[in-house]
């Protein structure tokens, strides 16, 4: 019988983890996510967690030693920030490209300079074209539920690829919300166990891992890459209904609308935002405006069909961003949505960007955003650059 | 048993071609170890030499007969950290095993290979010396000589070679209160098995061995001198052979009566353009180190 | 494209490049000066001197040629062939 428990979401992430047994786990602290490693040390200390922990001397190291361990036929989990993310981007581009079926937690926060230590999704977005899964959650329920989900869709003899769940720092990590906790049982009956073939370091099956190779089979093996990221589309729905069927509780896969049956007007947005953005499309429908929201969920792999389906033959839409591209003058899912939409005839789409550093997206700056959309619908007319959404709250 | 016996006993675990330079006393140091370590092993072989020579494979074959893989240039030790602790997990005794060459052990490597003896990770992790990054072209690793020339520190009207003294791995690995430090030489072949031997039997922490190697190449010689030019090495003291059993130093061979210095810098091309002062500077830098060793061997032997 | 039974970089033959090309000359030991020191057999880097049966000879088959086996023999037993 699960047991609902008071958790904020670092604490929900060690559960998660600390319920499907990793095998080694191996994670070097960064605000905001170091108190993800304390709890699941107290666990291990405390007898309760089964796990082989090493304390890396760097984020470097925290994911060499995993890739190492991974290869040896261990299942791991880790979890980062920001700057230790990028120090870890060698070890990091290589576990996907090595099919490698890590899990690590994400808790975005903002890149440095200048110093900063608050959350926002710059970190993970930067770093989306580096071969793992991406999922983008919401709230802490959803934060461990998708810990648990995360290893079956991982190590899924289709997918064999590492998986990031992104939660943003402080915004999820730092706050408590009422989390219903499975059992051990129920959790170990859902998850098969991990034995991969594919890639070994074992003296009773000897093999040479990662030597040299000439471009043909480089090639080749990116290909292969790409099928598993296509798989990886069917095999989250797939885990997503089988855990809806046995926890009770639905993430609708890669995407989730809101109210979008007969919108005219839609805001996508990503992440924990999302809540604010709700509460200004139903201020919005009060007045009439039939505004709707598309939360992108899965951001790697790519969810085109369900967003070109989902935005096809609207007005106008609005993307928030909590996150720079550089060189562009917008947001990174800004463009994400612009590719995938490229194919149907042209629908005006404002970029926004907002909250950066530790702002708050206030429900008043997703109604100017709002504003902003229907303004442009009428006109017609986009800017070549980003709407910054600028809090000027008690300045 | 006999040497001889007991290594032919032993199968080459490395496959028979591997494309390193005619007379690499580094191939014949691989060799010798992956053999006396066995078939029940793991081996790191990092960006480097021996990994451009092929002992890790090419395209879609191995080069050796037991694992084998490439890691990151400056994540080796953190790699077998990984896999040891899955091994020691599941309850098998497995050899963990980098061979890596300095550039990947003393400069990229080092953060990886400190933080893995500190938490007593028991791998051994044999390093092989040839003072540089000979295989992309010999530039210079912290482990180079003061004077060599390298790529990087070339010589010319305005600069005479690498400025800095040879970083010393062994002693600072041996301050890492590891589990076993050793130095071995190619020219001294029994004391190089043996100490590879004990570190199969070591198990309570992380194992350093220190080869001190050369280089054809890069240094200049011609390749039958491979073993002579790291025998002088050894007999000038600039290579010193000893070990450092759970804190305990010996001095395992004692050279009374050392040959100059400019008989082995005399030896290569490397050091051709030294001007005296640097000689003076790199007979200092043996002789302090020399006698820092004694007095270790006396008061922590 | 392309085709192996690989999803990524592995190898599982061993890759095997016929290193005894390199040589100009073959190298033997002459059996009745070797006094049987074994530093050819302790030097070969390719491990091409071979101890069998108490003897010491050279397998051609990836020696290098490269000389250092002929440069510590202590007793001169070892040589390049050259000429026919």
């Amino acid at each position: 019988m699960s047991k609902k428990q008071v958790l904020n979401g670092n604490h929900a992430a060690a559960i998660g983890a600390l319920l499907a047994k990793p095998d080694v786990v191996a994670a070097y602290p960064i605000t905001p996510q170091t108190p993800l490693v304390e709890y699941f040390s107290q666990y291990v200390a405390d007898g309760v967690m089964d796990s082989t922990i090493v304390e890396p001397e760097s984020e470097h190291s925290a994911m060499s030693v995993l890739t190492g361990a991974s290869l040896a036929g261990a299942r791991t989990f880790t979890a980062t920030s920001s700057q230790g993310l990028s120090l870890m981007f060698e070890p990091y581009f290589r576990a996907s490209t090595m099919r490698l079926p890590i899990v690590m937690n994400i808790v975005n926060r903002e890149m440095i300079s200048p110093q900063t230590v608050w959350g926002g999704p710059q970190d993970s977005l930067t770093v989306r074209d580096a071969g793992w899964l991406q999922i983008y959650v919401e709230d802490n329920q959803e934060i461990l539920d998708m810990n648990i989900q995360a290893f079956k869709i991982a190590e899924h003899k289709d997918v064999l690829l590492p998986i990031n769940i992104c939660y943003d720092g402080f915004y999820l990590s730092h706050m408590t919300e009422g989390v219903e906790v499975p059992t051990q049982e129920e959790v170990a009956d859902f998850i098969p166990p991990y034995n991969p073939t594919h890639v070994r370091l074992d003296p009773e099956t000897p093999m040479a891992v990662d030597p040299l190779t000439p471009g043909n089979y480089l090639q080749y093996y990116r290909e292969l890459h790409m099928t598993a990221m296509d798989n990886a589309k069917r095999v989250i729905k797939e885990v997503n209904d089988e855990f809806a069927a046995k926890f009770g509780r639905d993430y609708f896969g890669l995407v989730e609308p809101y109210k979008m049956d007969d919108a005219e007007y839609v805001l996508v947005t990503l992440g924990s935002l999302t809540g604010s953005a709700r509460i200004a499309v139903d201020k919005a429908r009060e007045n009439g405006v039939k505004v709707g929201l598309v939360k992108i969920r899965c951001l790697r792999p790519f969810p085109k069909n369900e967003v070109i389906e989902l935005l096809a033959g609207r007005k106008a839409i609005g993307v928030i961003d909590r996150n720079v591209s550089f060189g562009w003058h917008t947001g990174i899912v800004y463009q994400e949505i612009k590719s995938a939409t490229s194919t149907l005839e042209a629908v005006p789409t404002v970029p926004f960007i907002g909250g950066l550093g530790g702002e708050d997206l206030t429900t008043e700056l997703m109604s100017e955003a709002i504003e902003k959309v229907l303004e442009v619908a009428d006109s017609g007319q986009v800017e070549n650059k980003a709407h910054w959404l600028i809090n000027t709250k008690g300045r | 048993m006999r040497l001889p016996e007991k290594m032919s006993s032993y199968e080459d675990m490395v496959g028979p071609g591997i494309t390193a330079c005619s007379g690499c006393n580094v191939e014949l140091s691989m060799r010798t170890a992956l053999q006396i370590l066995g078939p029940n092993t793991i081996v790191a072989v990092p960006p480097g030499c021996m990994g451009g020579v092929q002992s890790v494979g090419w395209a879609d074959k191995t080069g050796m007969k037991i694992p084998v893989f490439f890691p990151l240039l400056d994540n080796t030790a953190s790699m077998l950290t990984g896999i040891k602790k899955y091994y020691e997990r599941v309850g098998r005794d497995v050899n963990v095993v980098a061979f890596a060459g300095d550039g990947a052990s003393a400069d990229a490597g080092f953060q990886a290979l400190s933080g893995a003896a500190e938490r007593g990770d028991n791998i051994i992790y044999i390093c092989y010396d040839n003072e540089g990054y000979m295989n992309t072209g010999f530039q210079r690793s912290s482990s180079t000589s003061l004077g060599s020339w390298t790529s990087t520190t070339p010589v010319g009207e305005a600069a005479e070679g690498k400025s800095s003294h040879k970083k010393d791995m062994p002693m600072i690995m041996a301050m890492h209160d590891i589990a076993y430090m050793a130095t071995a030489s190619p020219a001294y072949m029994p004391d190089l098995i043996r100490k590879i031997e004990k570190a199969k039997t070591i198990k309570d922490g992380l194992v350093y061995i220190h080869i001190y190697n050369s280089c054809t190449t890069g240094w200049g010689y011609p390749s039958e001198k491979s073993i002579d030019i790291v025998r002088k090495g050894v007999k000038s003291r600039f290579m010193p052979i000893y070990e450092v059993d759970h804190g305990k130093f010996k001095l395992n061979v004692d050279i009374k009566d050392p040959i100059p210095l400019k008989d082995y810098l005399g030896s290569m091309k490397k050091y051709k353009h030294l001007s005296d002062h640097q000689v003076d500077q790199l007979q200092e830098y043996v002789d302090e180190k020399w006698n820092n060793l004694k007095t270790l061997c006396e008061v922590m032997g | 494209m392309t085709k192996t039974e690989f999803i990524c970089a592995v190898g599982k033959e061993l890759n095997i490049i016929n290193t005894g090309d390199w040589k100009m000359y073959p190298v033997v030991i002459d059996q009745d000066k070797c006094i049987k020191c074994s530093l050819c057999f302790q030097y070969c880097p390719t491990k091409s001197v071979k101890y069998e049966d108490g003897k010491y000879f050279v397998k051609p088959d990836f020696c290098k040629g490269c000389g250092v086996c002929i440069e510590e023999c202590k007793s001169s037993a070892i040589d390049f062939v050259k000429g026919e």
